[in-house]
């Protein structure tokens, strides 16, 4: 690969055919022929090649200028082979004439072969060689344009073949498809369909033609296909695809999967559409059927958290404006008990009958009815008129919940409440509706059962606090945020140490540290009670044996208070009995403290709870003691050590100069009240030296409270006990 | 009914063609009132247009002749357009008749028109296709008959990767039948260049931007970018009168004016 190029060249290029060496004048010559003439169109030879053929074509003109007879013909012969070797250019004719002209008989003369009669042979011959040069160029240039003219058509031929081949193959495609397909202008106008369509649609192909897309799909559908079909139609999209309904004239429902595409023309610019129709009735239909299943709550067929949800937003979606919206909140009074009673199948059977009930109320008044789970119910009501108009659906459904069912040989009697919102759509949603309507519900409850509250935002929110707190307690517990602390209750006498009072408190990691008044009632309402003062007594004997061990005789007494509620329950009794056996700590160690209420049944006769106490050695005390006077007498007969006193007009007592004689009036006469049924006396909540003098000096024993010692932890009872005694009442002062 | 399947006629004749003006360069007649008037517009910014056309078809003639020198016997001329005269099958098969060529053009009437050209050649045919689509070209049945992808072959791209633009991957689409070629073969490459005389090159990228084949020029180190695979024989990338010219008078003064460089590139 290293020759040079101009020997390389010559060495492989077949020379033209000449006759011997030429002479080097016609060699120069041929060149400056050459030159004059390349470039002017493009020769398929190497320069040397076209030396040689011109060197041939000078010859042969020298030839005919001196030949005899003279023949210009030759001349005629070597235009045409300029033009056959490519050199068509008009400048390549004028040059070549020029050059003829001017040097072609001095290179004759130079040659020895000058002609007579020279200057007229040369205008012959280059007159003739200008004519053989045009014939052949017309021919070249015609034959050029006929070979092009050819290939135009062939081209377009091909390309019509090709069109006519796809075109075919798209007829075929068209006519055999089971998709539809729809030939549809820019206006959305359908222009052409194939049969499938005809038979997806219900009807007959020709039927189609001329009618609007969007009919071929029902309103509700239309919107989301005009949109992609926009979107198609300006471009932005290159196609779209879109699951749409049609109902067909007998009212058979048509599922289509429709796919789209637009077409453009040769320049690009939108021509038309094309539309292809899947049926996909069956997948929907089958969709439908898991969908509802997927929907509907089991037991009794009413639609489920899911689709309620799903309705919900239906039902809030804000068009038209000052839409309204209302939800009642259902749930059935001690269910609970029916089922632990009479057993779960008879429990379902009540549900299911309630539930077709309210299923029937429910389609009166165009509301939906839905199963939340447990014995909750939920009927959503779109599109209401006001508050008032809830009232006679929510009453009729209790009133329909009330009457009596048979289930299996029971008559049963169920009741429900029901909590009522009904608000503007607007600035609400699903999950704070049901959150308000439960709320209520939860109201309503609390005031009582078999009845219903209408929504009220400010009672709400007391009621949600309520709510969230008892909601909270069981997690609450198993968290460790309840605790127990201890507080002397002493002597009035001599300040000596009665007992430790042992306080429940929930250090609650928003509100702070909450007292029993904030849980107890609401632990009592939930049936959370049972749990938490098992763990409270649990709790105490725990302590109070720890104590034992550790101070043997000096460890102190403990009191402890127990919920009404839960002191009536019968498995208190049991837990007692393993609560003492495992700590170890003797039953006389501890005082009960109960209210007055809680140690009689429904007819006044004690409660076994009372005995049992009794049998095992534990002290009761009654807590709120002098509430209910006349009563009082009953509880002669009962163990009952001490009463507790406490309240307002104890503090009254020590807080103003002047004490109301009424308060003195009422602190005497509960003291001589308890000292009748041979009860020492406790006050609660003393505060000052001032109060506890004036309680000692009417007659009271011990006291409780900041002036009796600070609140401490079980583990510090040495502290407490070692901690100095507060002067008190008669022997300081 | 409108058939959607209708093709956008690919025959437009309201366009110039580029394969149609290199055709009038050259002198030939194998164009339209179109392409004349294109080519006459480039020649009235580019008076030397033709020139410089016939210089690359000459420079084709040249590379062609140097691979028959070296041997090879089959040619696959991609961007062949309209055979006018000086083709690769005549330069070919002047030497050795039983030399095979495949023309490729992507221009349906330049593809038919070499089908004319090459009737009743059964060593010489022609595939419409796009340059970038190397597998339809190479797997087509003319190639299965014509060329024997074991065997060295020249490939000639010449005057066609300037209507390749970048977006298209020029690189790639080299690399497709580098790949392809057995070892020993040649590539014969020319493309246009605004290195030297950039205002002459935007005439023409401006005047062809509205024909069906825009122009994009290349630098001097872009094409050898292209290359990089080949191994370039002597005088390796130059402007094309400077690549092997036949006699000393064919150099020109200026070779940059010429505002095509060539090369041919070597698989070994
Ligand atoms: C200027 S001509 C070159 C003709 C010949 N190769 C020569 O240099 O003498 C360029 C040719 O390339 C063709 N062409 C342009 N882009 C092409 C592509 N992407 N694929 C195939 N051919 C293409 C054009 O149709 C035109 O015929």
């Amino acid at each position: 690969m290293n020759d040079t190029p101009s020997e390389a060249e010559r060495s492989d290029t077949a020379a033209p055919a000449g006759e011997g060496t030429p002479d080097p004048r016609v060699a120069e010559f041929a060149r400056q022929w050459a030159r004059t003439v390349l470039g002017t169109s493009y020769v398929p030879m190497s320069r040397p090649e076209l030396w040689s053929f011109l060197e041939e074509r000078t010859e042969r003109l020298l030839s005919a200028l001196a030949a005899e007879p003279f023949d210009a013909g030759a001349a005629a012969e070597v235009g045409a082979d300029l033009a056959g070797v490519h050199l068509v250019d008009p400048l390549a004719l004028r040059r070549t004439l020029e050059l003829l002209g001017s040097r072609l008989p001095g290179l004759a003369r130079e040659l020895g072969r000058p002609p007579a009669e020279t200057s007229e042979r040369t205008v012959g011959l280059l007159a003739s060689l200008g004519e053989g040069f045009v014939g052949a160029v017309r021919r070249r240039v015609l034959a050029d344009q006929d070979v092009i003219q050819r290939a135009v058509r062939q081209a377009r031929d091909d390309a019509e073949e090709a069109l006519r081949a796809s075109e075919a193959r798209f007829r075929a495609v068209f006519n055999s498809s089971a998709l539809g397909i729809a030939i549809v202008g820019l206006d959305g106008l359908i222009q052409d369909v194939n049969d499938s369509m005809g038979v997806i649609f219900r009807t007959t192909g020709p039927e189609l033609l001329g009618r609007h897309v969007l009919e071929l799909c029902d309103a509700e559908y239309g919107d989301s296909l005009r949109e992609k079909e926009d979107e198609l139609v300006a471009e932005v999209s290159e196609r779209f695809m879109v699951d749409v309904r049609y109902t067909a004239p007998d009212e058979t429902l048509v599922w289509t999967q429709v796919s789209g595409a637009l077409v453009r023309d040769g320049n690009g610019v939108p021509e038309y559409q094309v539309l292809l129709y899947a049926d996909v009735t069956d997948r929907h239909l089958l969709y439908e059927r898991l969908n509802l299943q997927a929907s509907t709550d089991p037991l009794t067929g009413l639609a489920n958290r899911t689709r309620l949800r799903n309705r919900m937003e239906e039902a809030l979606s804000p068009v038209p404006a000052d839409r309204r919206v209302g939800i009642c909140y259902f749930d059935l009074d001690g269910f609970k008990t029916i089922n632990d009673s009479l057993g779960h199948p008879i429990g379902d059977d009540l549900l299911l009958a309630v539930a077709r009930r309210m299923e029937a109320v429910a389609e009166r008044w165009g509301a939906l009815a839905a199963r939340m789970g447990g014995d909750e119910f939920v009927l959503l009501v779109p599109d209401t008129e006001g508050p008032r108009g809830m009232v006679p659906l929510v009453e009729r459904t209790l009133e329909e919940i009330r009457r009596p069912v048979r289930i299996g040989g029971h008559e049963l009697k169920a009741s429900a409440s029901a909590g009522v919102v009904e608000q503007p759509v607007a600035g609400t949603d699903a999950e704070r509706l049901l959150r308000e309507a439960d709320i209520t519900l939860y109201r309503a409850k609390e005031e009582g059962k078999a009845q219903w509250v209408l929504f009220d935002a400010e009672r709400n929110s007391a009621a949600r606090r309520r709510f969230e707190l008892s909601a909270k307690m069981p997690a609450a517990l198993d968290n460790n945020e309840f605790f127990v602390q201890y507080r002397p209750v002493r002597r009035l006498d001599d300040g000596g140490l009665v007992a430790m009072h042992a306080e429940l408190r929930w250090d609650h990691p928003e509100l702070g540290e909450l007292t029993p008044p904030w849980f107890v009632e609401l632990a009592e309402n939930t049936g959370m009670i049972t749990r938490l003062s098992n763990w409270l007594l649990r709790q105490v004997c725990e302590h109070a044996g720890e104590w034992m061990r550790r101070l043997g005789e000096r460890a102190p007494v403990v009191a402890v208070d127990l919920s009404g509620r839960y002191f009536r329950d019968p498995d208190l009794v049991n837990e007692f009995r393993s609560v003492l056996a495992d700590s170890g700590m003797p039953a006389e160690r501890l005082r009960l403290g109960v209210p007055e209420d809680a140690l009689f049944d429904e007819v006044g006769d004690p409660v076994d709870t009372v005995e049992i106490v009794r049998e095992l050695g534990a002290a009761l005390v009654i807590r709120d003691f002098g509430a209910r006077y006349t009563d009082t007498r009953r509880l002669r007969e009962l163990p009952v050590t001490s009463a507790r006193i406490a309240g307002g007009y104890l503090e009254r007592l020590s807080e103003r100069p002047l004490t109301d004689p009424l308060d003195e009036h009422l602190v005497g006469s509960v003291v001589t009240a308890a000292r009748l049924l041979n009860m020492s006396v406790v006050a609660g909540g003393v505060h000052t030296r001032r109060q506890a003098e004036r309680l000692h000096e009417m007659g009271v024993h011990a006291v409780q409270g900041d002036h009796a010692g600070e609140p401490f932890a079980a583990m510090e009872v040495e502290r407490a006990l070692a901690a100095p005694v507060k002067g008190v009442g008669g022997t300081s002062s | 009914m409108t058939d959607p399947s209708r093709l956008p006629s690919d025959v437009d004749l309201e366009k110039a063609s580029a394969a149609r003006c290199y055709d009038y360069y050259l002198g030939g007649s194998h164009n339209f009132e179109v392409d004349r008037e294109l080519a006459r517009k480039v020649e009235s910014r580019v008076p030397h247009v033709k020139p410089l056309a016939q210089d690359n078809r000459a420079f084709l003639r040249r590379a062609v002749r140097y691979c028959l020198r070296q041997g090879i016997r089959q040619f696959l001329d991609i961007g062949s357009g309209i055979p006018t005269v000086g083709n690769v099958h005549e330069i070919a098969q002047e030497l050795d008749p039983e030399a095979r060529v495949l023309y490729v053009d992507n221009e349906p009437v330049a593809v038919a028109h070499s089908r004319t050209i090459l009737e009743g050649n059964d060593r010489a045919d022609v595939v419409q296709a796009d340059l970038a689509d190397s597998d339809g070209i190479l797997g087509s049945e003319q190639a299965a008959r014509l060329l024997d992808p074991e065997r060295p072959i020249a490939v000639m791209m010449v005057a066609l990767f300037h209507f390749v633009p970048d977006s298209a991957r020029p690189a790639e689409i080299l690399r497709s039948y580098h790949e392809w070629m057995a070892p020993g073969s040649f590539l014969g490459f020319s493309h246009v260049t605004g290195d030297h005389y950039p205002e002459l090159l935007r005439s023409i990228v401006d005047l062809y931007a509205d024909s069906s084949n825009p122009v994009t020029a290349r630098s001097h180190g872009e094409i050898s970018g292209l290359l990089k695979d080949f191994e370039l024989v002597e005088p390796g990338l130059v402007y094309v009168p400077e690549w092997r010219p036949d006699t000393e008078e064919d150099r020109w003064q200026d070779p940059a004016r010429s505002l095509v460089y060539g090369a041919v590139g070597h698989k070994v």
